[in-house]
């Protein structure tokens, strides 16, 4: 019998072909990257220095000079955006990273040693998890006194506890596979099945957990400088600006609209790119065909 | 001797609130000689996996004692049994889940000469790596895949390799065809064998399949709920079975029936 | 084809490819297979893993993935499968065409009740009461021999042993008394003490039932235990067909023959090399390179499947030698 079964052309390879499926993770990238963009180059593509007070130009609406109008203050609110979005990604990414290394080596050593280690992690990550996390977060800043600073350190004191239980229980799964028992069979050492056979393998939701964190982390910041807690005058933060606009939200929007907007996309961009990520790492969504 | 183990135990602890004990292992005796395979059979859960587990000390023991050739392995810490690791292994069930998915072929096979230094050099580790293929009946193509590319048969080919790259006096097959195509079961049955033969390694050979054990083995152990009920020669548990569950399990063979046996076999 | 019994065959199918779109490419499963299945009767379909043998029988009930498509004709009383609408096609799976599916372990939703998952089935298709449903339930569990039936509806899987969780299985497959089963390599990964269990149960319900059964396996001696008929698929074709006495008497492939040579209890002879890969088909014979009795012409021709004897199909060069 003849047969011409077409070869759909739009079927490619690995990533590319994902991509194609997934829209939502393009988008939310795309997205993410010029949030990061924007923050790296910050002071080349800001139209005012953030910090110029106006007497003269006070609460402005928006204008040609002025795109997204002025603060109370006189100074250009998407310059102050601009450089806030500086501060939030910088501090995000210090609190990301410092929390999340040190959250999957205790995870780590919590699923894989177990005992009186595993109890000792894991009781203490319950203390931490018992409180919500912007109460205890806010505790610790109001001790060590406000200012980014405490604020870095804070969250990132309250955030490690997500990563160490999640790599925690794929530890526990993994340990017991067959392939980590072969590996201990041969002869490898604690350390070197640790980081070269379960590392690996858990890296994959760390990536997605990291991306909603940052979202969260986020909001957190921008929660806490709300309340005066965080970034302190003059520095250009998101929620001390939307705090500093509190008054004039009659009169003047756009002073809180335009970081409002700006801290709505940032998390929803960061949280869809989460999801997005937990579906292309999923093999079981990728892979379309069966035994 | 190579191996002697001697009133073997392993108990776990079950319930939360009604805290028991479940014997898993319950005083099991053995020993295998050298190059001897001793066949290991019972249905799925009567602790012959556990014992696989206790002979290699991937897990403690709750009393009795295990020895390879006359030392004490019990008790032993962990850094003192990377010293016997080597000479006693195991090919698991699951053949391609004994892989590190993220590992190419060639670095699996690569790993346990770099562990034990059994290479000078990448160059020799290359030739190693190549004849170690070629035993099992692989060919260089396979090199660059992964686990996951490889059937099942392939993938426990692979896991053999990697065993054999350490030189083992003594290997534990625990089941190591019960998840393969019967036609692949004769391939990797008597690769084993071979290699057995052509090495004088010892084996402990676990499986459920009477057919499959009366094949590969010398002597033939056969639990039931944690305890040995019955061992003997391979003429001694197939032809006059004792035992009743022994009995039973010879009952189990799937006969095909008689008015259809080939012509030339009749 | 010729037809082989008095009766007309229940399921017929004729030249069905079924391809799949991996990646840039396409990969031929199954290729013109042709074969029927009678009333009553039990076709056993063996064939190493990757022969595209489960991919055969999910083209009967049309449950393929997205990235495949099948053609050729599937019959069933009359009405053809590969066109039928999804509502037709609805109704038949399960009342006209059940299916057994092959892991025990994990075909069961382990958070629903044994017994209401299969109340379930009945209700899809039947309009029957929740009594009714019951009663059934334990009318079929008890045929089934699991004891205690009333008892067991209440249990949740995790409850049950491995046979008696296979026997909830087939209880599904069976509920709507289907005239055709499907059986997915009910063996698969069992024990020897189950999977003499599950071949007794089997070997009942085809003799009890007035249903037919395709019998899905890679283990010849299941097949021998329970088929009338023997169907022998490699790389995608049905290599030999025929009688399960007359295969088993007088294997007429090479491969059939080297596949029951492999048994354990025929001499464990291994056939060498590996079942070669749908995209990558060695040219003539499919199976030349591993076959013991190769010769040049093999390599270079792909025979068709012919008649040998009386219902007997062999697709090999020299099937009339032996």
């Amino acid at each position: 019998m003849d047969t011409t079964i077409a070869v759909d052309k739009s079927y490619k390879k690995g990533v590319v072909r994902f991509v194609k499926q997934d829209k939502l993770l393009v988008y939310s990238a795309a997205v993410v990257l010029i949030i990061i963009l924007i923050a790296l180059m910050a002071p080349l593509i800001m139209p005012h220095d953030p910090t110029a007070v106006s007497l003269t130009e006070k609460v402005n609406p928006p204008s040609f000079q002025y795109p997204c109008g002025t603060d109370p203050l006189g100074r250009c609110v998407l310059s102050r955006i601009i450089q806030g979005t500086r501060t939030s990604l910088v501090a995000a990414a210090i609190i990301v990273a410092i929390s999340g290394t040190g959250g999957v080596l205790l995870g780590l050593i919590s699923g894989y040693k177990g005992g009186l280690v595993d109890s000792l992690i894991m009781r203490l990550v319950d203390v931490l998890l018992a409180f919500p996390s912007i109460i205890l977060a806010m505790a610790l800043v109001v001790s060590m006194g406000p200012g980014l600073g405490s604020v870095i350190i804070a969250l990132t004191l309250v955030h490690w506890t997500g990563y160490a239980r999640l790599v925690r229980a794929e530890v526990l799964t993994l340990k017991q596979s067959e392939f980590v028992e072969a590996a201990r069979a041969m002869g490898n050492s604690s350390v070197r099945i640790l980081f070269k056979y379960i590392l690996p393998n858990v890296i994959a939701p760390v990536i997605v957990m990291a991306s909603l964190d940052i979202a969260q982390i986020v909001l957190s910041m921008a929660s806490l400088s709300f309340l005066g807690l965080g970034a302190q005058p003059p520095d250009a933060e998101w929620g001390a600006m939307i705090n500093q606009g509190r008054e004039f939200i009659r009169t003047a929007p756009h002073v809180t609209l335009f970081p409002g907007l700006a801290l709505m996309v940032t998390i929803l961009a960061f949280s869809l790119l989460g999801d997005s990520l937990r579906d292309y790492f999923d093999p079981r969504l990728r892979e379309g065909y069966i035994e | 001797m190579l191996i002697e183990v001697k009133d073997l135990v392993k108990e776990y602890s079950v319930g939360i609130f009604n805290k028991s004990v479940v014997k898993a292992v319950d005083e099991v005796n053995f020993c295998v000689q050298q190059g001897e395979t001793l066949g290991l059979v019972g249905e799925s859960g009567c602790g012959k996996s556990t014992v696989a587990r206790l002979l290699l000390m991937l897990i403690q023991p709750t009393s009795g004692s295990v020895r390879f050739e006359g030392q004490e392995l019990t008790g032993m810490s962990q850094a003192a049994l990377l010293k016997f690791r080597r000479e006693m292994q195991i090919v698991f069930q699951q053949p391609q889940q004994s892989l590190h998915p993220r590992m190419k072929i060639a670095e699996s096979l690569a790993e346990p000469l770099q562990l034990y230094k059994l290479v000078k050099s990448k160059a020799e580790e290359k030739v190693r790596v190549r004849q170690l293929l070629d035993e099992v009946g692989l060919s260089e193509e396979h090199l660059e895949r992964y686990p996951h590319e490889l059937s099942g048969g392939q993938a426990q080919r692979v896991a053999i390799a990697r065993v054999l790259a350490l030189k083992p006096k003594f290997i534990v097959a625990d089941e190591p065809t019960s998840m393969l195509d019967v036609s692949v079961q004769a391939q990797i049955l008597s690769l084993i064998k071979k290699l057995q033969q052509e090495h004088t390694i010892g084996m402990l050979f676990i499986s459920h399949d009477l057919e499959v054990v009366q094949a590969v083995s010398d002597r033939v152990a056969v639990m039931y709920q944690g305890k040995l009920v019955e061992t003997g020669s391979k003429q001694q548990i197939f032809m006059e079975p004792r035992h009743s569950y022994t009995k039973y399990l010879t009952s189990t063979i799937l006969e095909m029936p008689t008015s259809l046996i080939r012509d030339d076999l009749a | 084809m010729v037809t082989m019994q008095a009766s007309s065959p229940l399921l017929s199918i004729r030249a069905l490819s079924t391809y799949f779109q991996v990646k840039e490419t396409v990969v031929k499963a199954v290729d013109e297979v042709s074969l029927d299945i009678y009333p009553q009767e039990v076709l056993a379909l063996v064939g190493e893993t990757g022969c595209g043998k489960s991919v055969l029988a999910l083209s009967i009930l049309r449950l393929l993935p997205k990235n495949s498509q099948s053609e050729g004709s599937i019959r069933y009383k009359g009405l053809e499968i590969l066109e039928a609408s999804e509502e037709e096609l609805r109704k038949m799976r399960g009342k006209e065409i059940g299916m057994i599916p092959q892991s025990q372990a994990t075909s069961l939703n382990p958070l629903l009740k044994v017994g209401w998952q299969v109340m379930e089935v009945l209700q899809l298709h039947k309009k029957v009461g929740k009594l009714e449903a019951q009663e059934s339930v334990v009318n079929l569990f008890s045929r089934l021999q699991l004891p205690d039936p009333a008892k067991r509806m209440n249990y949740y899987p995790h409850q049950l042993s491995g046979g008696m969780r296979q026997r909830v299985l087939v209880s599904m497959g069976v509920a709507c008394k289907p005239n055709l089963i499907l059986v997915d390599e009910p063996t698969k990964g069992l024990d020897a003490v189950l999977r003499k269990e599950v071949v007794n149960l089997l070997g009942e319900q085809a003799a009890e039932n007035s249903s037919s059964m395709m019998l899905i396996t890679h283990d010849f001696s299941v097949a021998a235990v329970l088929a009338d008929r023997i169907a022998v698929m490699y790389a995608g074709e049905i290599v030999e067909m025929g009688s399960s006495s007359g295969i088993l008497a007088k294997p007429r492939h090479p491969y059939t023959q080297s596949l029951i040579d492999s048994l354990p209890g025929r001499g464990f002879k291994p056939i060498p090399g590996f079942s070669p890969s749908l995209s990558l088909l060695p040219p003539g014979c499919r199976f030349q390179p591993r076959c013991r009795v190769a010769c040049p012409k093999c390599a270079s021709l792909h025979p068709e499947i012919t008649e040998t004897g009386v219902n007997h199909y062999v697709r090999c060069l020299y099937a009339d030698r032996s």
